[in-house]
């Protein structure tokens, strides 16, 4: 029996005045409401905190998510991979209710970009590379390669600016946190398959055309008819589009290079799915995360409605 | 119980001989070395490797945040990354947790976890830690791991009514059997009395208490059995403990201090492998061991021993090596903590030992059974599995 998700909350907003714990505990309390159960009925609770932007130590982590006396992990590096933790511990017979956290207050950093703590917190390895300068770089070889123009890019921005923000002025960083509920029987999104592609930071072959990994990732998945995709650049999210030529809708909920607070971003994107799908929305799909500067990491989620959740 | 058949088991295992410093490798080099040897013990073919797990963190140690960006480059299974664990040194035994869990769903076959730590690469080690508490300062956080290992230990001592030199006992006892393990980092016994004659780091804690800082790297390939040397992932514990300390005021409130986390965690590993009296159907136990503290709460809070006694029976002579039911006959963490790769490391020594391959350090195998344990945070996030052959 598959898991799925049976509640699901989220917020964003531009900047969160204050700090995060109380935004991730309303966010907790109001996807239990969803799912109609108490965190009591929880028995495993998974965080999606990154190192470099929340900078919180783990048990603060753990208790903020209310993990306390629970089964406990964090798993920092995408959504993809926090998803595939829950819905697997579910199906192992590991948990039977998995509440999934992730938040992110990225607007908190922009002014001094600590994101290239990614690649140097403090001992100054000589790397010279931030995660700013890898996209430029990567959006300037597809560009060079013809295969976007940064008339497309801008647009894309604008657009995906739009359907979240309700404006076409393009984002940096904002701040977020959600909460998802997965047990198996689940009425919400079912998720039948997790595919995956990996690239080293900056992959071997020195090719960094996104298409390639999601092709890959998404190689033993039938073309769903709509997805949404999550990278944190435009460029990204433009580019790995055309991996799958024969989706019809795309981005219904903006992806996340406009809405970006960090890995937990596109949990944000599954929650308004779920949402929804439970509206009436499409039955099936595919919502694909790009993780890491340049996208290397792609997990490609094929999601379905649970019977009950089925318009 | 879960049937063997649908059980998850460690195929391979690998690790590296622990040292202060590694000069002649770098992160990614540990992680390619231990790799390269676990799939190879599992007798498998790197292509048979369709999954990894970075079980990593602290990162601080690392000097880099998010590893995974560039340390995993051309490892069996990156193809297929499933994520990097944090939590802390308890990441490697959630990583394998986790990776049970993908092959027992059926949504992976076979996976590799590997970590490593460079504990050389900052000048401070401590300072690095510190960050944890304190990401953007380097200044100390007045609660660190020595300090949280101290409260427990003076609330041990005025609960039990003992006095500081118990704390030297599994000291004494860990380092003696480090002589033999060709792993460790330190492999010359110590006295009790050198042992509390040693630095005070923060009272009752000296330094011969801690384990030492460490280099190191350790691998595991999980999967279905598919050998007489596989080794069967039976159950599992975690508890996510104390709060961090000072979040709460609350009269009574002390799992933290006397270990019944541990027991909790235990309660749930003991449960998932069918085990009613650990005592009796455990082999051996391999227990997160960075300060001596952690070892008697461990011992009492698996049911090895009853609370405040496992100093005294340590003294004569249970938990040695070649006692009925030792507790880190390899020397465990005293002898050498990389602290992300610890956890892995305690899961191949207890590997070793299940399939009679742990030369010197050897202990009887009786029933087939084991218990590895790992600690993350300050004492608070606690992770207990049971092994068996």
């Amino acid at each position: 029996m598959k898991a799925g998700i049976s509640g699901a909350a989220y917020t964003l907003e531009r900047q969160i005045a204050g700090g995060m714990d109380a935004v991730v505990q309303d966010v907790i309390r109001r996807a239990l409401a969803d799912a109609a159960i108490q965190l009591a009925d929880v028995d495993m609770v998974i965080t999606v905190a990154s190192d470099a932007l929340d900078g919180m130590m783990v048990p603060v982590r753990s208790d903020m998510a209310g993990g306390f006396g629970k089964s406990y992990l964090n798993i920092p590096s995408s959504s993809g991979h926090a998803l595939m933790a829950a819905a697997s511990s579910i199906e192992a017979g590991d948990a039977e209710t998995v509440l999934l956290v992730g938040w992110g207050a990225a607007s908190k950093l922009a002014e001094f970009d600590s994101r290239t703590n990614q690649f140097d917190p403090f001992y100054l390895r000589p790397l010279g590379a931030s995660v700013a300068t890898l996209q430029a770089m990567q959006e300037q070889s597809l560009i060079d390669q013809g295969l976007i123009s940064r008339e497309d890019v801008e647009s894309h921005a604008s657009r995906m600016s739009e359907i979240i923000w309700g404006e076409s002025e393009p984002a940096t960083f904002c701040d977020g946190a959600v909460a998802i509920v997965l047990q198996q029987n689940a009425a919400g999104l079912i998720f039948d398959h997790i595919g995956f592609g990996s690239r080293a930071q900056i992959p071997l072959d020195g090719n960094l055309d996104p298409a390639i990994w999601v092709e890959e990732a998404t190689d033993k998945l039938e073309n769903p008819g709509f997805i949404e995709i999550c990278g944190q650049s435009p460029s990204l999210e433009l580019r790995a589009l055309a991996a799958i030529p024969g989706a019809k809708r795309t981005n219904a909920h903006g992806g996340s290079s406009q809405g970006w607070f960090g890995p937990a971003s596109p949990l944000r994107n599954l929650a308004a799915l779920n949402a929804a799908v439970g509206e009436g929305g499409p039955q099936s799909g595919l919502l694909i995360d790009l993780a890491g500067p340049l996208g290397q990491h792609v997990t490609a989620i094929q999601f379905r409605a649970g019977e009950s959740h089925a318009a | 119980m879960r049937h063997k058949d649908d059980m998850a088991a460690i195929l391979g295992v690998a690790q590296v001989p622990m040292r202060t410093r590694i000069p002649e490798m770098t992160y990614p080099d540990l992680l390619a070395t231990v790799a390269a040897r676990a799939v190879e013990d599992a007798g498998l073919a790197r292509d048979e490797i369709d999954g990894l797990i970075l079980a990593q963190a602290p990162t601080a140690t690392l000097g880099v945040d998010e590893p995974q960006y560039w340390g995993i480059a051309g490892l069996p299974g990156a193809h297929a990354f499933l994520g990097r664990v944090h939590v802390a040194a308890a990441s490697g035994l959630s990583a394998v947790r986790l990776a049970a869990s993908y092959v027992a769903s059926g949504r992976a076959k076979r996976i590799l976890v590997v970590a490593a730590d460079l504990a050389d690469e900052g000048d401070s080690l401590r300072g690095a830690l510190a960050q944890m508490h304190d990401p953007f300062t380097s200044g100390q956080a007045p609660i660190n791991a020595i300090t949280a290992a101290a409260l427990q230990s003076t609330h041990y001592m005025a609960t039990h009514g003992v006095s500081e030199r118990i704390f030297a006992s599994p000291i004494v006892k860990n380092r003696l059997n480090g002589v033999g393990n060709p792993y460790a980092q330190l492999r010359k016994p110590v006295t009790a009395e050198e042992v509390l004659d040693s630095p005070v780091l923060s009272w009752p804690i000296k330094r011969l208490e801690s384990s030492p800082r460490t280099s190191g790297a350790a691998a595991v390939v999980i999967g279905k059995a598919n050998s007489s040397r596989s080794v069967r992932i039976e159950g599992f514990g975690n508890f996510a403990g104390a709060k961090p300390i000072g979040a709460e005021m609350v009269p009574g409130w002390t799992s933290y201090l006397d270990g019944s986390d541990v027991t909790q965690a235990a309660q749930r590993a003991y449960s998932a492998a069918g085990i009613s009296n650990p005592q009796q159907e455990l082999d051996f136990a391999e227990v997160y061991t960075s300060f001596s503290i952690f070892e008697l709460l461990s011992i009492e809070g698996l049911g090895l021993c009853p609370k405040g006694e496992a100093a005294r029976r340590i003294d004569a002579g249970e938990f040695h090596r070649g006692s009925r039911l030792p507790v880190n006959a390899t020397g465990g963490a005293t002898c050498g903590n990389p602290i992300s790769a610890g956890a892995l490391v305690r899961i191949a020594d207890a590997t070793a030992q299940l399939r009679g391959e742990a030369g010197d350090c050897q202990v009887e195998i009786r029933h087939g059974r084991a218990v590895v344990t790992a600690i993350g945070g300050l004492f608070q996030t606690h992770e207990v599995g049971v092994l068996a052959i």
